[in-house]
């Protein structure tokens, strides 16, 4: 039955997007850039030093790492956050359905929608160019771990996004922490900068925030370059920040909502 | 057993002053100032199944909070509230299938996709079965006249035609409790009374328990058995349309016409003249004089016709809400 209802949500909220389609090819294109961007930079560093990861590794970790950032990208927290203060939300309080439906369904057929062309891409380079990747990318117990982090770190991104949209409830202005997170983020996850630059002091302090678990973990299970940690480290402090991340908005639920005024009418 | 009951009700919302400019913006972030506003004051309220209850009062009184906490939306300040046996605050499952709020604008529907796609949705979240969503489905066609309009995108419809979905949305799953916060608000007069029909036939052919709130008395007395008054948080009166015109108002309207002109302050001995022109007036007199002063007036004033009339609901409310005579 609720298998019935998310499935529904999801059909219409897939209706719903493809409307939207020429705006999902642009936000496709925003978020690929910036990791676009990054691995050109670190490709010319390794190019010029010897040193560190080779530019196959660099160019093999970017690749995923596009792919992992696309498919872990978030935007639920705004969302809520609008519907929060606008008291749009009420129409998904009176209902009985999860509220979170709404945003799962959003935030998965939007994953979909971005996908298209990257995956295009990817078989267009592979038939032309098969020795383009390294073959490290292609061992199916790496793709297991693989699949398995990455639906963490989906489920951490979308969970991290809605504890900062839960916060509408509290706050008036959600995006602008919204902002910093994101900033954060590119900067600790391994978007920038790949952690196998980074000093080591360094990655042990990222250890202990959220956002490497998002897009660096997944990229090193599958490339098998591992900084610091390996995989079964990773997907279990993934799936603790998972654990921790619910109870907490479990928390922020039902206290915002005790207090909640709801605006308007 | 009532179906909806609460027993002092009350809801105070904090709200955060500010003076205007920047300096004050800062100046709010160390010490904030609140003021509280008192919306709904101990409402005791019950309601048996199957009532067709109307909630009237001026801006602000506090209708829709009531409403609010009734659907689980708001926590009250204080006081209880029992709807079919559950407290709705708690937002059991079971409670949100059986019910449902339709508050102005604030729409069940997805704008992008036809209201077809919105009622497919609520038939899964409210597990319909196929046959019951058809049947329910066919009868809202029909009586809301949703033929036309049901494959349309939802942001192209009128504001009536979107009104009427809205209503089909809330309708759709035989709902036993409805809350309907204006759902006539912005509607012509055709419409209006389509919708009006609409929810006095669903309320009689299902049994179900119905609260509106409407600011068109017209609403409330062609579709109300009972009404509720709220002013400033607090019920001033609970009871029929007659019962609140009897008590509330001790006199009535006696209407004139003449055959020669007539001074107006040979009418004034009279009672109280509202209205005024030769060979035309209207005094309003105690109630239990009525046929007094009208057969007096009868003998000694060239009376044409005459006429006795009750003030209407729009005159009694007029005079509950500003403390002053309706005249
Ligand atoms: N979210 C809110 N935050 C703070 N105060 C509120 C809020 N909602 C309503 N109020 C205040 O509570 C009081 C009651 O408002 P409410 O909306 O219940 O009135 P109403 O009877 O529905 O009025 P109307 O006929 O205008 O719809 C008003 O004084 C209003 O300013
Ligand atoms: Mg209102």
């Amino acid at each position: 039955m609720i298998i019935r209802k998310l499935w529904r949500v999801l059909a219409l909220d897939f209706s719903r997007t493809l409307q939207y389609r020429t705006d999902a090819l642009l936000w496709m294109l925003a978020e690929a850039a910036i990791p676009l961007v990054a691995m050109f930079i670190w490709l010319a560093v390794s190019a010029g030093s010897n040193k560190g990861p080779t530019g196959q590794e660099i160019l093999s970790y970017y690749v995923v790492v596009i792919f992992v950032k696309l498919l872990t990208d978030a935007w639920n927290g705004a969302f809520m956050a609008q519907d929060i203060l606008q008291g749009e939300i009420v129409q998904d309080l009176v209902r009985p359905i999860p509220v979170v439906f709404k945003y799962i369904a959003n935030n998965l057929t939007e994953k979909v929608i971005k996908l298209i062309l990257p995956i295009a891409a990817i078989i267009f380079i592979a038939l032309l160019k098969p020795d383009f990747f390294s073959n490290a990318l292609l061992l199916p117990h790496r793709w297991l771990l693989f699949v398995i982090s990455l639906a963490l770190a989906m489920t951490l991104q979308f969970l991290i996004d809605m504890v900062i949209g839960t916060l509408a409830f509290w706050l008036e202005d959600v995006n602008q922490l919204r902002q910093y997170k994101e900033m954060l983020s590119s900067a600790a996850s391994g978007l920038l900068i790949p952690l196998a630059f980074l000093p080591s002091v360094f990655v042990t302090g990222l250890n202990w925030l959220p956002f490497r678990y998002v897009i660096s973990a997944p990229a090193e299970i599958l490339t098998g370059n591992y900084v610091s940690l390996t995989a079964p480290s990773l997907i279990t402090i993934q799936a603790a920040w998972v654990f921790a991340l619910v109870l907490i908005i479990r928390w922020q639920w039902r206290a915002g909502l005790r207090r909640y005024a709801i605006p308007g009418q | 057993m009532p179906i909806i009951k609460t027993v002092n009700l009350t809801k105070e919302y904090k709200v955060h002053e500010k003076d205007p400019g920047f300096i004050a913006s800062v100046k709010s972030l160390f010490s904030r100032k609140y003021k509280i506003v008192e919306a709904v004051k101990a409402i005791n309220i019950s309601i048996d199944e199957g009532e067709l209850v109307g909630f009237i009062g001026p801006n602000g009184a506090g209708k829709t909070t009531t409403l609010k906490m009734l659907s689980g939306l708001l926590y009250p300040t204080n006081g209880t509230a029992q709807v079919m046996g559950f407290t709705p605050w708690q937002r059991r499952k079971d409670f949100l299938k059986q019910f449902s709020l339709v508050m102005g604008q604030k729409a069940q529907l997805w704008w992008d996709l036809p209201l077809y796609d919105s009622l497919l949705l609520q038939r899964d979240i409210y597990e319909m079965t196929k046959p019951d969503f058809q049947n329910s489905l066919e009868e809202l066609v029909e009586m809301l006249e949703l033929q036309k309009f049901l494959k349309t995108q939802v942001r192209k419809l009128s504001l009536g035609q979107r009104m009427r979905g809205e209503l089909a949305a809330a309708f759709i799953y035989r709902p036993r409790v409805l809350f309907l916060d204006e759902p006539t608000i912005g509607l012509d007069i055709v419409v209006q009374k389509k919708v009006r029909e609409f929810i006095k036939g669903y309320q009689q052919r299902y049994g179900a328990t119905i609260i509106l709130t409407s600011h068109y008395l017209d609403d409330v007395s062609e579709l109300c058995d009972r009404l509720i008054i709220i002013d400033h948080g607090q019920k001033a009166f609970d009871g029929s349309t007659t019962e609140l015109i009897s008590t509330h108002i001790d006199h009535k309207r006696i209407v004139l016409s003449f055959n020669k002109p007539v001074q107006k302050t040979d009418l004034s001995t009279y009672g109280k003249v509202i209205h005024y022109q030769p060979y035309k007036a209207t005094i309003q007199v105690e109630r239990n004089q009525t046929t007094g002063q009208a057969a007096a007036m009868l003998t000694t004033l060239p009376v044409s016709d005459v006429s006795i009339e009750e003030p209407s609901l729009e005159d009694v409310a007029r005079e509950l809400f500003t403390g002053h005579d309706y005249s």
